[in-house]
């Protein structure tokens, strides 16, 4: 494997010599006059605040970036976040779920369009089962904007990812068409539509995607001192996704939008690779319909969102060679939610106020009679201000949440009040450079899984609290370095969670329970820069890059882990990119590096994994036609150098492997 | 200030790297003498079976001891070890395979894949008797090993989830846990003629039976470990001849139990460990270990020409296991610190 470091070095070096070689052909001055903005038709405005409007969210990735990533779902968009850690059970279809800032993945809200989207019997959302498709812009970071309208519950958690789509806007007075097909290794084809246009006071919006793939990749195995080849066999994977959004404009200054979204997945679980056991036949069929109402008053100064949610998610798991006694196991969940909320944000002469409510109702139905029936009713409320004084800007926000519990056999009513509080200091004359502060205390409710799923539920369990620390430093260098432009963000951060909860064996290896038992400590710095060289045209150069060290510390009193790093928390993870526009071809290296971690809590060499260096590559070409129609085509190639390697033990990646995309879009 | 964040930087980088620590000394074992063998059944799904090797007494060891021998891994859940003859045999549930090494350096001989079209049959605990080992397999039978042409002869069907196994007056009795059915778990032994290799009868015996032990006099002891809940776990005896169950009212708790002598065996559970007289037919004596010592108490054996009681102690289960050694009056001796979740150890003198 650390073969593996030499070559990724030896290409990303040629590369970076080769790329600048040559755009120094081509060295000229920045056209300042008229820069045509994606996405905004012809909009006149100065190239400054142009590379201003694409470094300000450096925690975020634009359409283009998406795009040029083609990721196979949000997972690999998340991975390119500073501070966020996927841990990645499998390629396509594989669990992924995130870890940001050293906090668990409960900790992290999933918004899409401004909706939070949960899933209350695993407690997070399995990242993997995301589209990357038709999305517009990834977000992510601690603290929600303070004048967004995400839901407010979205606002209880440690930590967001916001994805917005095409479909949050009310839409064009033209048709936008976009098709893609694709087709890459391991079997893989997919066909993607969306579109939409707005007529009058009205807007319609619709995608569809359908992908499968056999799935099957082959990988290497280190299996003692002998690395063996094999291919991962019950990888086979379908799904198909598919939406549309009503919009209607009720005065000049509100909309309604009624949006409807289903996912269909059928799957083979390829499970962990066993040493000299190939047998995998397990199976999921995942089914996720939700339905949405959005209405939301803009004026001026004052704006308000009232919405409705609700989700059905059926998940059916089947084993058809279990040795019980039936032979088999199928297994049937059915998650039900429905939320409603109302979320105001208004300004005032020298403050701006924000307020909200929210009801949420969860229930659980399966045929495993071990899981009784979960019923779990939520209400949040908060409030918030935000004043700014000189070079100051304050912003506390008060939340609180009352939540009912009930599975039939046992009740439970907890309260948690969720306080958060942030100041940024601009540094007099230095407007370029910016403090910031800020604490926040969140909690994670147990899920009904943990709760109540056998022997392994705990029904006494307690909301896990974290406490959060950031302290950041925002360096923005408008200035000219022989022309290239730089922006660079810091920030540290110290967590401590309590009434962790964590699965421990309790009567004997193979009866585990959920327990209140473990406490972390999380401290961390992340550095995140950005480099632009402009050339003539949209032509450009940019270096993203970003770097995390973390230490996440077991200091629950008395174990025997305590001042360990805890599992599956690598110390130190970056990314490193480097775009080429050069007219209309574009190009993206992408490193992504994750040190060595620890597939359980005590840190000794038989539990340690190796660290891994990816690197992909993407070579797009678009072209328009009359201003129109754009047609492009671009290649992925993921994992370029063939690395073998597992984020999760036992859970290995696929190698090297092509996805071929091709575009067609009415603009 | 210009230059804060570059110092920053290289700050956070340099302060954040680690310096391996000095290497442990491994010993090279050329012949099984003065140690012993510890099975690690490691944890589900992490490929971290182990064997470590214990120079006695001064406790070098090798961690990787089997992969040291076949520059292989030993695979998934190591739950079952028996040396027969000149061999060693090692059951490893979850890869289901059957590693066969010499008794005498340790060196390989034969890796069994224990499948039955192409479905892992995972095998769990062996016993020994008339040149076969007895394999009981997860999938409802016992698998029969012929020692001398390592090859399996045949499959007996029994009931679900076989786990324990011991052999006494030419027949064998198999523990049914059923307990991939669980709660509705299975409460009988079949009981195994070896000269037809054919289910004689089932005996119900309580819900749940994992372990079973034979001992000199050849009466058979059975754990019933009923629902880890209201219904607790306890010992029957059944007797031989008649195969029926002649005790069931032994009133103390018990996980595990272990081989001492021809009079005696060690019953144990998380408090503590006792002295079980086949005489008296019940607990005698109780080892007066600290059991405040002990982390998770998960196996015990007995050491007879030491006369001494090791403790293999699982740390939690997720961390490295600890052997402790205790002599019969319960003062502690030493420990040794070895692969995750030890279960069975070897001795060689």
């Amino acid at each position: 494997m650390k073969n593996s470091w030499l070559k990724n070095s030896c290409l990303v070096g040629g590369m970076l010599i080769l790329s600048t070689y040559a755009f120094s052909q081509e060295e000229v001055e920045v056209d300042t006059s008229i820069v045509l903005v994606k996405h905004i038709d012809a909009v006149r405005i100065g190239v400054q605040d142009i590379v201003m409007i694409r470094m300000l969210p450096l925690k975020g990735l634009t359409k283009d970036d998406i795009e040029l990533l083609n990721t196979d779902d949000v997972a690999g968009l998340v991975s390119k976040v500073p501070g966020a850690t996927v841990r990645s059970y499998g390629g396509l279809g594989g669990l992924k779920t995130v870890s940001m800032r050293g906090l668990g993945g409960q900790h992290t809200a999933v918004i899409i369009d401004n909706f939070q989207v949960t899933n209350a019997q695993a407690g997070q959302m399995n990242l993997g089962q995301l589209q990357s498709e038709g999305l517009e812009s990834a977000l992510a970071g601690t603290q929600l904007v303070f004048d967004g309208l995400q839901s407010v519950s979205a606002n209880f958690t440690g930590n967001y990812l916001q994805f917005n789509t095409f479909m949050l806007g009310f839409g064009r007075d033209k048709t936008r068409l976009k098709a893609s097909v694709r087709y890459g290794s391991f079997l893989r084809r997919e066909a993607y539509l969306q579109g939409d246009r707005s007529f009058g006071k009205w807007s319609v919006a619709a995608f569809g995607k359908f992908r499968d793939a056999d799935g099957s990749y082959p990988y290497q195995f280190l299996n003692g001192a002998t690395l063996t080849d094999n291919v991962r066999g019950n990888n086979d994977y379908q799904d198909m996704h598919f939406g549309f959004k009503l919009g209607r404009r009720i005065k000049d200054n509100s909309q309604l939008k009624i949006i409807y979204r289903s996912s269909f997945m059928d799957q083979g679980l390829p499970g962990a690779v066993l040493l000299y056991n190939q047998s995998a036949d397990e199976r999921m069929n995942t089914q996720d319909h939700r339905f949405m109402a959005d209405y939301i008053i803009n004026k001026y100064q004052n704006r308000m969102r009232f919405y409705l949610n609700g989700g059905i998610n059926n998940l059916e798991y089947f084993d058809p060679t279990y040795l019980s006694a039936a032979g088999f196991v199928q297994d049937q969940f059915q998650n039900l939610s429905l939320n409603g909320g109302y979320i105001q944000n208004k300004q005032f002469d020298k403050i701006a106020l924000k307020w909200g409510l929210e009801e949420k109702i969860e229930a659980l139905q399966s045929n495993r009679e071990v899981l009784g029936v979960p019923f779990r009713s939520s209400s949040y409320g908060l409030f918030g201000a935000k004043k700014m004084h000189n070079a100051f800007n304050f912003e506390a926000i008060a939340g609180a949440q009352l939540m009912y519990d009930d599975n039939g056999e046992s009740q439970k009513t907890h309260v948690q009040f969720t306080p958060s509080a942030s100041v940024q200091y601009e540094i007099p004359r230095k407007p370029q450079m910016k403090l910031e502060f800020l604490y926040k205390r969140n909690f994670r409710l147990p899920s009904f899984n943990e709760l109540y799923f056998g022997e392994v539920g705990n029904s006494n369990l307690q909301p896990e609290i974290a406490h959060q620390f950031d302290l950041g430093y925002n360096w923005k260098i408008r200035e000219n370095y022989y022309r290239w432009r730089f922006e660079i963000n810091t920030q540290g951060y110290f967590n401590r969670v309590q009434n962790k909860i964590v699965a421990i064996p309790t009567k004997n290896l193979f009866i585990w329970s959920m327990q209140n038992v473990d406490e972390a400590m999380i401290y961390g710095g992340l550095a995140e820069a950005r480099v632009v060289r402009r050339f003539r045209g949209e032509n450009r150069i940019e270096f993203l890059a970003n770097y995390t060290w973390q230490r996440v510390i077991d200091i629950t009193p008395g174990a025997i882990t305590n001042g360990h790093q805890v599992a599956y928390a690598p110390e130190h993870t970056a990314n490193a990119d480097i775009m080429f526009m050069y007219k209309s071809l574009n190009m993206r290296i992408s490193n992504n590096f994750v040190s060595g971690r620890y597939a359980l809590n005590q840190n000794v060499p038989a539990n340690y994994l190796d660290p891994f260096w990816t690197l992909d590559a993407a070579v797009g070409y678009k072209y328009t036609v009359k201003n129109k129609h754009k047609i492009g085509v671009q290649i992925n190639v993921r994992n370029l150098t063939n690395v073998s390697y597992a984020f999760i033990r036992s859970y290995v990646m696929p190698g090297r492997h092509f996805l071929l995309t091709l575009n067609y879009e009415i603009l | 200030m210009k230059y804060f964040n570059l110092i920053a930087a290289i700050a956070l980088v340099l302060t954040s790297c680690n310096e391996d620590g000095p290497q442990p000394f491994v010993p090279e074992v050329n012949n099984l003498e003065n140690g012993m063998v510890v099975l690690c059944e490691g944890l589900y799904q992490h490929n971290n079976s182990s064997i470590t090797w214990v120079q006695l007494p001064g406790g070098a060891k090798d961690p990787s001891f089997f992969q040291t021998k076949t520059s292989r891994a030993l695979g998934d859940t190591g739950n079952d070890m028996i040396r027969y003859g000149d061999k060693i045999y090692i059951v490893v549930n979850v890869s289901s395979t059957i590693e066969i090494m010499r008794a005498s350096d340790f060196s390989p001989i034969e890796q069994i894949q224990m499948t039955e079209n192409g479905q892992p049959k995972q095998p769990r605990f062996m016993a020994s008797a008339n040149g076969k080992v007895y394999i009981t397999c997860y999938d409802g039978f016992v698998d029969v090993l012929d020692t001398a042409s390592l090859t399996i002869d045949t499959r007996i069907s029994v009931g679900e989830n076989p786990e324990g196994i011991a052999v006494s007056n030419n027949k064998l009795y198999v523990a049914n846990s059923g307990g991939l059915n669980f709660p509705d778990v299975d409460s009988t032994v079949s009981v195994i003629d070896i000269a037809t290799n054919t289910e004689l009868q089932k005996i119900s015996v309580g819900i749940n039976p994992g372990g079973v032990l034979a001992n000199d006099a050849g009466d058979i002891f059975v754990i019933s470990r009923g629902d880890y809940g209201p219904i607790p776990s306890r010992l029957r005896k059944i007797d031989p001849l008649t195969d029926q169950v002649v005790n069931t009212a032994y009133a103390f708790d018990i996980s595990g139990m272990t081989s001492m002598s021809a009079t005696d065996m060690l019953v144990y559970n998380a408090s503590g460990v006792q002295r079980f007289n086949f005489q008296s037919d019940d607990v005698v004596a109780t080892i007066p270990i600290d059991m405040a010592t002990v982390n998770t108490l998960y196996r015990v054996q007995y050491r007879a020409s030491e006369d001494n009681v090791y403790i293999l102690d699982a740390m939690g289960y997720t961390n490295e296991g600890v052997v402790r050694k205790y002599d019969m009056t319960g003062s502690y001796l030493t420990s040794y610190q070895v692969g995750l979740n030890p279960t069975k150890l070897l001795f060689f003198d």
